[in-house]
């Protein structure tokens, strides 16, 4: 907008334009067309304006008490959340540890083949090797027959215990071998950390050697007896790496999740402990008692 | 605790000035300056690459500060410009020979009406009439009123009527100018009674002829109430302090009341300005693009009332803060003619002090921000924070309270309260819209909540922000949760209180059926100034 002096309409300070009243003017007359025309327009203007202003104040009402609603919603919300983060402990490290399957040889023999190799898939029921076996049943005849042995379930071979021509014993181990859908992350925790836990948590995981993360589920300890059992991948349990701690169990929600994965990968365990199901028994108890 | 201003007789100095003791004037400026170190530094603080934190939460809070301190910057500038003088030589031997019975211009005295009540005209009409100096009187009535009308004629005041209500007050001011011929023209509101002296004082300051307006300041004389005791008290700091520095750099502005005007100047703009509603700033900008100059008289010359609703304060602020941003959008200060540079940023700060309303807007919603969505300006330590923050926060009150000489919570609770006003004019003024703010019709509807709901929105969200911070603060980072609460609190009280303050108008309106009675004005007895003592 152009300010230049010029531009303005001018006002001549010694003008004089007709039909004003002033002091030295006719008296002010009442009955005018031009007064009583003003005091009707007045009139209008505050019956439309009356009736438009109570519709603004209601919509007012209504706007504010909006704001409240949705102050009300989204603070449940949020206080909901950050409570629950409250209770978001991290368990630190886990490691996706099998449970170690060593397929036994059935009788006394001599292993003749291998059929399968390190860290080959094999499927339940597949032919893992071939002993032969030396039945011994009348005297000086030797028959000998082949057995065949089997994986119990499906899984991945981890070694070869009995290599093609040795002899193994019967119960003894020919092939080790371990399911990935049945494994678990295992962790070395101090005993007040343990304390925490309820069977049945949810716990998040999560590795940079994966996307997104895996749900499981807080299961139980493994006792200081229990730890001669080996495990596949990581440390292995048998003794806890924290003097005083424990060692414990998470189960992923589903199979699926974990059987494709190999043992020893690192996860990061998140657990909340405000997620326990009703009556849940800490886990540091032993179920019954 | 009015220091400098003591109107009536006995106060003070003789001609009672505004200076500040020596004293106080030199310990502000050490501490100006020390607040104008912290504030570097914690600007400084907040631009390190490694402090930032959400980027446009920061960059926000970036704006903020920097509004602040900006508008810190030019208030200080301007009060410190301010040395201090007598009148000049010149003004004083011109008044002393007019009182002596010297020759005086003819002056004509027009007061402005659209509707006040009749006792309230009455009174600044009887005030203006019994000035000292020989005048003429006029009312310009837009109000149409025949009691008025009746008045005027038994008391001997000219009463002036125009056919149309075109441009509101301008075009009332300038069509009364067609009808009269004083060489000089005071314009007063209905509400701002003058003292017997306003002339004796103001006009002298018009011997020079390069001066086009001379401007006293708004006294409000209405204090009880949350309204007008914060409106008076941000009155004071503008007139006091502010106003005497823009008389050095040739830059005070005319504010539509207390104030005496060249006629010739008058014309030379083609009159009052009417394309805005603030006619008065823009007249002036006018003026001093045409060569014009202009001087503020820190006397106290007239009285007046403060707004004393919500509703009444708000129009005010939404009409001022819409003529401080026309100027800064569209006044072309920075490109136009016939400006100096002081000039030019002294108008600008009129605008840009309006703007602090975004700032402030953004500082009640950062605790919100940090407590629901944990998004934070800054990531650093906070004991690393507080070492910047709180010297540059603490140095800025320091001084504000030196310079104000008081701490009225009342004008920072009005403050606060109208931040979302001066957005709204922004607004308007950005999208060309119609420069109105109304929130009830004609009739005076009973008004609480609609005056209040950019308020109450953040209200309800800071009280939200304090209930989520509570639950949150089991989790984490207790020291940040802890003063972001702080901080909402605060907003909580302040907020509350101002849109408490809608409902208490709207109970009392209901109660009196009528706006709360108003002390009006009082008319100070004469004080003759030749003799320094009163008549």
């Amino acid at each position: 907008m152009t300010l230049t002096h010029q531009d303005r309409r001018r006002v001549d300070p010694n003008s004089r334009p007709e039909g004003w009243v002033d002091d030295a003017g006719p008296p002010l007359d009442p009955d005018s067309p031009f007064t009583e025309k003003t005091a009707a327009e007045r009139r209008k203007v505050a019956r439309h304006g009356r009736a438009r202003g109570r519709l603004r104040t209601l919509a007012s009402w209504l706007t504010a008490v909006a704001i409240v609603v949705g102050a009300v919603y989204v603070g449940t919300l949020l206080t909901g959340y950050r409570l629950s983060s409250a209770k978001r402990v991290s368990l630190g490290s886990v490691i996706l540890t099998a449970r170690q399957i060593a397929v036994p040889a059935p009788v006394d023999g001599q292993v003749v083949s291998v059929s399968v190799r390190p860290s080959q898939t094999v499927a339940a029921g597949a032919t893992l090797a071939v002993m032969r076996v030396f039945d011994s049943r009348g005297a000086g005849t030797a028959t000998a027959s082949n057995v065949t042995i089997t994986a119990p379930v499906s899984g991945v071979v981890s070694s070869i215990t009995t290599p093609a021509g040795s002899g193994a014993q019967r119960g003894g181990p020919v092939v080790q071998m371990y399911d990935p859908s049945s494994q678990t992350f295992q962790a070395s925790l101090p005993t007040s950390a343990v304390s925490q836990l309820k069977r049945g948590m949810h716990v998040r995981l999560t590795s940079p050697a994966i996307s997104g993360w895996i749900p499981a589920i807080v299961d139980h300890v493994v006792s200081p007896l229990q730890q001669n059992g080996q495990t596949v991948g990581g440390t292995t349990t048998a003794s806890p790496t924290t003097p005083g701690g424990m060692t414990i169990v998470l189960r992923p929600r589903r199979a699926g999740y974990v059987s494709g994965l190999a043992p020893g990968l690192q996860f990061d365990a998140i657990v909340n402990t405000g997620s326990a199901p009703p009556h849940a028994p800490d886990i540091v108890r032993v179920v019954g008692s | 605790m009015d220091r400098t201003f003591l109107p009536g007789p006995g106060s003070g100095a003789p001609d009672g000035g505004v200076e500040t003791t020596p004293d106080l004037q030199r310990v502000g400026r050490l501490v100006i300056w020390a607040a104008v170190a912290a504030a570097c530094a914690y600007l400084y603080f907040l631009l390190i690459p490694a402090n930032r934190g959400t980027a446009w939460l920061w960059a926000l809070t970036l704006l903020a500060e920097g509004l602040t301190i900006l508008q810190a910057l030019s208030v200080w500038w301007t009060v410190l410009a301010h040395g201090g003088h007598r009148d000049p030589v010149e003004v004083v031997a011109w008044r002393q020979r007019m009182l002596d019975g010297g020759d005086i211009p003819s002056i004509d005295v027009f007061i402005t009406v659209a509707g006040e009540p009749l006792e309230l005209v009455a009174r600044t009409a009887l005030a203006a009439r019994d000035m000292r100096f020989p005048h003429e009187t006029w009312v310009l009535d837009d109000g149409r009123s025949g009691d008025l009308l009746a008045f005027c004629r038994s008391e001997k005041i000219g009463y002036l009527r125009r056919p149309d209500r075109r441009d509101a007050k301008a075009g009332n001011v300038n069509a009364a100018l067609q009808r009269t011929r004083g060489e000089f023209v005071a314009i007063f509101d209905a509400d701002h009674v003058p003292t017997v002296d306003f002339l004796v004082e103001a006009l002298p300051h018009l011997v020079d002829s390069r001066v086009a307006f001379v401007q006293s300041p708004q006294k409000y004389t209405n204090r009880d109430g949350l309204v007008p005791l914060g409106a008076s008290e941000a009155q004071r700091i503008f007139y006091e302090l502010v106003c005497p520095g823009k008389n050095h750099f040739n830059a005070a502005f005319c504010v539509g009341t207390n104030v005496i005007f060249r006629r010739s100047a008058l014309a030379d703009v083609g009159g009052l300005y009417s394309e805005s509603q603030s006619e008065d700033i823009w007249t002036s900008l006018l003026m001093h693009r045409r060569g014009w100059r202009s001087v503020f008289v820190p006397k106290v010359l007239a009285h007046g009332l403060a707004p004393d609703t919500l509703r009444s304060y708000f129009k005010q602020q939404f009409r001022w803060s819409r003529g401080g941003f026309e100027l800064l959008f569209t006044g072309k200060l920075l490109r136009g003619h016939g400006l100096s540079l002081d000039q030019r940023l002294q108008y600008l700060s009129t605008g840009t002090n309006y703007l602090l309303a975004f700032a402030m807007l953004i500082f009640q919603l950062l605790p919100a921000a940090y407590l629901l969505g944990g998004w934070s300006p800054v990531h650093a330590s906070l004991s690393n924070w507080l070492a910047f923050y709180l010297p540059f926060s603490l140095l800025l009150l320091l001084v504000t309270y030196l310079q104000a000489g008081s701490f009225r919570i009342s004008a920072i609770v009005m403050s606060i309260g109208s931040a979302p006003v001066h957005a709204q004019a922004a607004l308007s003024v950005l999208l060309r819209r119609r420069a109105s703010w109304n929130v009830t019709n004609a009739s005076g509807a009973v008004q609480s909540i609609e005056l209040v709901l950019p308020q109450f929105a953040l209200l309800v969200i800071n009280l939200l922000a304090i209930v989520v911070g509570v639950a949150a603060l089991r989790a984490g980072d207790r020291t940040g949760t802890f003063l972001a609460i702080g901080w909402a609190s605060l907003h909580v009280l302040i907020l509350g209180r101002v849109v408490a303050e809608a409902f208490i108008d709207s109970s009392r309106l209901r109660r009196t059926g009528s706006a709360p009675a108003s002390s009006l004005p009082p008319v100070l007895p004469a004080r003759d100034l030749v003799k320094g003592e009163s008549a």
